[in-house]
């Protein structure tokens, strides 16, 4: 692993157990500058991660708990006018952040949802005709429950391909759950490993990791497959096509590779693909990405 | 209409340009009246493209096509049969764009267009022809393909076309070089029976034939000046054996040996002489042309006693031979016993009337030279007329022709002026040849056509030597009769299309020309006189001693070879494999060798994963397979460069290195 991610996935880690390989991709899709979705039910850690991650980077951070009652005022911002001045002045909401945790983001209304939509897609926001700049960098790590449990609002496609990676964490194994009970519950601190000058350092060294033509063609295979086989419902857009190669190549980064081989496009392709191949329906039980992946040959 | 593949102008432009340059080939063969039927069809078609005006009326089409029916039944009285099928041809394929309304019209097009090229090649078979006959086969198939690949841009049709057209060369080369050619099913009135130049008699009548062919006879280039007008006497053949109608050469020993003995040649360093080349068309015939007295230094051309040069072998084909001519030397050679002997030969019991003329007037003038005047003066001055159809002669054709009808050409005159001095005891021979010829004062060289053919006669004169006298030349030219015949043989080289001639003053044109000139002789030499015989050659040269087995066997495996190279070239083949797919293969022999061993990979395992699977079966291979597969991952995934045919090596090494351990 890279020295330079290894310290942050270790400090998650303690804090989230037995969950390396989601914390991996977690980072991953931060550093190659994506939105997160952490989706499972509740209870397993969703926040937990979302929080360390935030933390880790050391940029600033704030959390927004969806509710269906939320309005897209209450995550942009309002207008309030002032007495003293009489004039409108804007007052930020907490999507004014570099980290942007969208906790249980299903259960806000659609109207909400699209509200995160121009933010995530443009970096910035318009309300009342102006338009504002968010900070940069700028991530939503968005935390939502499975459909089937009750008062949730799906999330619309086009906002679901906007997610990176879809991350689900599940439950813990019996070691880790067991080594959680037995840590103490005083939580621990959580320190700033990497800045924001580092983490600029580390998406230019991603840049710059080489892709050879075989593993383009192994993308573009795996991407055809979905077009041409009737199996999937939702053919992968060529936004998932380039989504891929820029988780691949940050996985590879943090593989402590300079090169992408095909083991980091099947590392992230769960990932970066399910949310993607399922579209809003969660009715199939076969993971859609695990049988892609079992039909493309990487060697062509 | 349908106008899915009018989608590109261009292919109308190609059609234009196509039956432009078709017509352009047959221009010397075609009436112009086909020219303003196909120009109405064609420049509506191009309006209509271009969208100025409308779909051709419907009474208008008959119209034009009555009418131009009506020309062609008009003209057809005149022409011979194949004239008539060329302009018909001609005249469908104008009137046809009119009528190119589906896929299947353009085809039609196509069709007759291929067939018209086929057609010049009746006309003329030269390198000009076939490299244009080229050109425009790649346009039809340019043509064809537009049809079938509309979205290609026009350059690539044309690229696309030229190659098609270059893979069919194999094919057509072959099938020229060893298929059995079959003579022709029919035969053409294009070329008479006279294009083989002079036989080898005379009898009155045959000379009018070749004065109808306006087919070149050969061309000569001089060294100096060319000589003038009046002394271009081409010697061909000298008849000097009469049987009372007809003049024959005079049979000694084998009729093609010099008379070496017969002839001493004097010193000829000092004599004023005439260099010359002569490039004489195949006639088949042994008979060369020089100007009196020619002699050449050529391996294949003999001089003869009666100073005429021959050929060790008939003409097949365009052959050029250098001649040097002494137009001074005839005076200083001598006059053999035999030879006086034979040139005073005459038929007995024939042409009597004459032989009693001839005695009562010889006396009458006290030189030989002065009665041979005297007889040119009555041909001048008494009612002889010149004309090519004259009336037919019996059995004393020399007394018909003086005494009776007095009408012939060259041939009753030199005939009938021969005879006479043979009777008036001067030896006298019948010379058979060319008079005169085309002087092409750009290019420096003069065509002598066939309707150039001529006769003469020579006398013998003491101290003068040979003579030649011309007797058709002192008709009086009111008493010429031409004839229809006459004024169809023209002039053919003013009306080539096709010249270099006038850039002559440029060198580099110039020189260009005349390298031309040299690749159209050779196309002669090697292609168009490419006949059965040296085909049989070839194989023999090839196969040894042909039997119909080899020959078929030959034949078969020529075919499979080009069918072969065809096969190749269209795309169902393998490939030539990349130093990239050969790098692959070595990896895909890993898998193979592994699969036999019992170690199937999964399709989606990558290098690492399936290194790691064959770890698990072979763990004393570790090191081997591990050192592979990061070789593999190397230079599949981690080099941007291509791959080199020294890492194709360096894989199967380690595979090598590998399989030895198992």
């Amino acid at each position: 692993m890279n020295p330079a991610v290894k310290p942050l996935v270790e400090q998650i880690d303690r804090v989230l157990l037995g969950k390396q390989h989601q914390i991996k991709l977690s980072l991953c899709c931060l550093m190659a500058g994506g939105h997160l979705l952490i989706e499972d039910v509740p209870g397993v850690g969703k926040t937990t991660l979302a929080n360390s991650l935030a933390h880790g980077f050391g940029l600033t951070y704030q959390r927004v708990q969806f509710t269906s009652d939320m309005l897209p005022a209450d995550l942009l911002g309002v207008s309030i006018f002032n007495q003293d001045n009489h004039e409108f002045s804007f007052h930020k909401g907490p999507i004014f952040s570099q980290v942007v945790l969208g906790d249980e983001i299903n259960r806000a209304s659609p109207k909400t949802q699209s509200a995160l939509l121009e933010a995530m897609a443009e970096g910035q926001v318009s309300i009342d005709g102006d338009t504002y700049t968010l900070p940069q960098p700028f991530f939503v790590i968005a935390t939502q429950n499975p459909l089937e449990h009750s008062g949730t609002f799906e999330l619309p496609d086009s906002q679901l391909d906007r997610f990176l990676m879809r991350v689900t964490l599940g439950y813990p194994s019996v070691d880790a759950e067991k080594a959680m009970l037995l840590q103490s519950t005083q939580t621990l601190a959580l320190q700033q490993l990497i800045n924001g000058d580092e983490l600029l350092a580390i998406k230019q060294e991603i840049e710059q990791v080489k892709v050879a033509d075989a593993v383009i063609d192994y993308i573009l295979r795996i991407v055809g497959k979905t077009r041409s086989d009737s199996n999937y419902a939702h053919p992968l857009s060529p936004r998932a096509t380039r989504s891929l190669l820029a988780a691949s190549k940050s996985w590879a980064f943090i593989e402590g590779r300079d090169y992408v081989l095909p083991e980091d496009v099947q590392a992230i392709l769960p990932a970066v693909c399910e949310h993607r191949l399922r579209g809003s329906s969660q009715t199939q039980a076969q993971s859609l990405s695990e049988q892609l992946l079992h039909s493309v040959d990487p060697l062509g | 209409m349908n106008s899915s593949w009018l989608v590109n102008r261009h292919i109308i432009v190609w059609m234009i340009t196509a039956y432009f340059i078709s017509v352009l080939m047959l221009l010397d063969y075609t009436p112009w009246w086909i020219l303003p039927f196909s120009g109405i069809a064609i420049g509506w078609r191009w309006l209509y493209v271009v969208g100025k005006v409308s779909v051709f009326n419907r009474l208008a089409h008959h119209g034009l096509t009555l009418s131009a029916v009506a020309m062609l039944i008009v003209t057809s009285l005149n022409n011979g049969m194949m004239e008539n099928m060329v302009n018909l041809l001609l005249l469908a394929y104008g009137l046809k764009f009119i009528e190119l309304r589906q896929k299947r019209d353009v085809l039609v097009l196509v069709i007759v267009g291929m067939i018209t090229i086929a057609v010049t090649f009746i006309y003329s078979e030269s390198l000009t022809t076939t490299l244009v006959a080229a050109v425009l086969v790649v346009l039809h198939l340019s043509i064809l393909l537009s049809l079938h690949a509309p979205k290609m841009r026009w350059h690539k049709q044309l690229q696309l076309a030229a190659k098609i057209g270059a893979l069919s060369l194999p094919l057509t080369a072959s099938l020229f070089l060893v298929m059995p050619q079959i003579g022709p099913l029919w035969s053409m009135s294009v070329a008479g029976g006279a294009t083989t130049g002079l036989s080898d008699n005379m009898s009155p009548g045959d000379i009018a034939q070749l004065r109808s062919s306006s087919k070149l006879a050969f061309s000569v280039t001089f060294d100096g000046e060319p000589i003038p007008k009046q002394q271009r006497y081409w010697r061909a053949l000298v008849l000097d054996k009469f049987d009372g109608r007809q003049w024959q050469q005079r049979e000694k020993r084998s009729r093609w040996l010099p008379y070496e003995d017969e002839v001493t040649w004097p010193d000829l360093s000092n004599e004023p002489s005439i260099k010359y080349r002569v490039i004489a068309k195949s006639s088949n015939q042994h008979w060369l042309f020089g100007l009196n007295v020619a002699t050449s230094a050529d391996n294949n051309v003999k001089s003869m006693a009666d100073l005429t040069l021959k050929s060790r072998s008939p003409l097949a084909s365009t052959t050029a031979y250098d001649v040097i001519s002494y137009p001074q030397l005839a005076s200083k050679l001598t006059l053999t016993a035999a030879q006086r002997v034979h040139n005073l030969l005459v038929p007995e019991h024939s042409n009597q009337q004459t032989k009693a003329w001839v005695d009562t007037q010889r006396p009458l003038f006290d030189s030989d030279l002065a009665f041979a005047q005297s007889i040119l003066q009555m041909f001048n001055e008494k009612s002889y007329f010149y004309t090519l159809e004259p009336p037919l002669l019996g059995a004393n054709s020399v007394d018909d022709f003086l005494f009776s009808t007095q009408r012939g050409f060259c041939s009753h005159y030199a005939s009938a002026f021969t005879l006479m001095m043979r009777y008036a005891k001067i030896p006298a021979r019948v010379i058979k040849g060319y008079q005169g010829g085309e002087w092409n004062e750009e290019v420096k060289y003069l065509n002598v056509y066939q309707y150039d053919a001529h006769a003469w006669t020579e006398i013998w004169i003491d101290g003068s030597g040979w003579v030649r006298i011309d007797p058709t030349a002192n008709i009086h030219p009111d008493r010429v009769i031409s004839s229809l015949d006459d004024q169809q043989a023209q002039p053919f080289l003013g009306g080539n299309t096709f010249s270099l001639v006038r850039y002559k003053q440029n060198p580099w044109l110039n020189s260009l020309r005349l390298a031309l000139a040299d690749v159209e002789f050779y196309w002669s030499r090697w292609v168009v006189e490419y006949n059965s015989d040296k085909q049989m050659q070839l194989l023999e040269m090839l196969l040894g001693k042909l039997t119909s087995l080899k020959v078929i066997l030959f034949t078969l495996t020529l075919m499979a070879v080009i069918g072969l190279m065809l096969w190749w070239q269209s795309g169902f083949r393998w490939q030539r494999p990349t130093t990239k797919e050969r790098f692959e293969r070595v990896y895909a022999a890993l898998i193979k060798q592994m699969a036999i061993h019992g170690v199937e990979r999964q399709r989606h395992q990558t290098p690492n994963q399936y290194c790691q699977l064959l770890i698990n079966k072979y763990p004393n291979l570790a090191i081997e397979i591990q050192a592979f597969t990061d070789f593999y991952n190397q230079i599949n995934y981690q080099e941007t460069t291509t791959v080199s045919p020294q890492d194709v090596k360096h894989a199967k090494r380690l595979l090598m290195q590998l399989f030895q351990k198992i």
